[in-house]
């Protein structure tokens, strides 16, 4: 089944201006960031070296600029949530960049992030089905308040799991490309096993992943740019969205696998909601020889960093390729999820 | 998988691999649980009683209470392999 006219032009627009905006416009905005002094030291290099942050606003224009786009060739209300939660997603995320919020505040504050979906969905009726397809087994009758419930809670969890995982130069970029493509995988595979599926929906995931692609490019080891929980917390809230306007729930929450297993580790072994600055142990600390070693002292967190550090030291580089490498797991068995929801 | 770094010495890179292996055995884990919780959540909890929301009391209770003892039990399971993971990982002092 190959895309008609309006439907290439339309995934050709969502994935170039994205990268065009971010690849133009990213050095002159490092340059600027630079100019006001907004740098952050990144604190895993032997050197100091101080990197400019946040480059989230960027990427949130860049994500923008993409779903504007699919919503000028074709107008339709998804693109229009996928704006209206980056926006509300950037907006807390760029006010925790400047002035800092608690570890409890923010998730709470990002349950607002729910509140397109949700009054559009009252509004149109045809945003998302209250349903979970389930993998083999099929779906849940619907559900309009549970969904409802299960809406407001993804955003924090899916925000936070992203942030939590931004740590290492490249980690959180490199990890946002792997979700997305799983993402736009599973939409694919809905979109063949349903009559009139409407292509709107996975080309609302382009934007995202073509930010996060070009992104790459200056956060990978050693990074040129930060993103920011503006930029970490967007990627996160739009991606549970799409999540949910594409009707990939369960196959997309576990493409997150890793990042849930860090968040929830983190949770239990501080015992609650703590910021990164609030640690007072650090799950790992930088060795004399330049390579990261997990702390051994029970206390410290718990991260999935410091899990695949224990017994053996790592550089940078080599700990996010191996973060990656279970990104790219958990995405193959995401894919097989979806295939199993749909294809058979 | 390829050696993660040239100035690694083979022990320890073996030590890193076998650490992606067990970590991969987790997320493998992770995801059976939710395809089982998720037959379980289909076939045994969503038949009980009536629907949610026209049923009476106790069917919808117990529907909660099991929904969200999967949850639990899908939170034990992880606990427990991130105990025999760290416990096999860390270094005897």
């Amino acid at each position: 089944m190959l895309p008609t006219g309006t439907e290439l032009l339309t995934f050709i627009l969502a994935f170039a201006l994205p990268c065009i905006v971010v690849l133009v416009f990213m050095p002159r905005y490092l340059d600027l960031l630079r100019s006001r002094g907004r740098l952050a030291t990144d604190v895993h290099k032997p050197q100091q070296t101080k990197v400019p942050t946040p480059a989230g606003p960027l990427l949130i224009a860049a994500i923008i600029a993409g779903e504007v786009a699919i919503y000028l060739v074709n107008p339709s209300t998804i693109p229009v949530v996928a704006i209206e939660v980056t926006l509300i997603a950037g907006a807390i995320g760029i006010y925790d960049d400047l002035r800092g919020l608690g570890g409890i505040v923010k998730p709470l504050l990002l349950t607002l992030a729910a509140v397109p979906l949700l009054i559009e969905e009252q509004v149109h009726h045809s945003l998302y089905a209250a349903v979970l397809n389930f993998p083999l087994f099929g779906a849940t009758g619907t559900h309009f308040i549970i969904f409802a419930i299960l809406i407001v809670a993804a955003m924090p969890v899916s925000a936070n799991a992203f942030n939590m995982l931004d740590a290492f130069n490249g980690e959180i970029s490199g990890f946002t490309v792997l979700v997305s493509v799983a993402l736009a995988t599973g939409v694919v595979m809905e979109g063949l096993a349903t009559p009139n599926f409407d292509y709107i929906r996975l080309a609302a995931v382009l934007p995202l992943a073509a930010t996060a692609v070009c992104f790459y490019y200056y956060n990978k080891f050693p990074a040129k740019a930060f993103d920011g929980d503006s930029g970490s917390l967007t990627f996160g809230a739009l991606y549970a969205t799409l999540a949910i306007m594409g009707g990939v729930e369960i196959a997309s929450l576990v493409a997150l696998i890793p990042a849930v297993l860090n968040s929830y580790y983190i949770l239990y072994s501080m015992r609650g909601l703590v910021e990164h600055k609030q640690m007072e142990l650090r799950p790992t600390y930088l060795g004399k020889d330049g390579k990261l070693h997990a702390t051994e002292k029970a206390k410290a967190p718990t991260t999935l960093v410091r899990m695949i550090l224990l017994g053996s030291p790592m550089g940078e580089k080599q700990i996010v390729q191996s973060i990656l490498t279970l990104t790219v797991f958990a995405c193959a068995l995401s894919i097989l999820t979806s295939a199993l929801t749909w294809l058979v | 998988m390829r050696p993660l770094d040239t100035d690694l010495r083979p022990d320890v890179v073996g030590m890193s691999r076998t650490n992606i292996y067990g970590l991969m055995l987790i997320i493998t884990i992770a995801w059976l649980l939710i395809l089982a919780e998720s037959y379980l959540f289909i076939a045994v909890i969503r038949p009980l009683g009536p629907s949610i929301h026209i049923g009476p009391l106790p069917s919808s209770f117990a529907k909660i209470i099991l929904t969200a003892g999967l949850g639990v039990l899908w939170v034990a399971v992880m606990f427990t392999l991130d105990i025999l993971y760290s416990r096999r990982g860390r270094t005897p002092t």
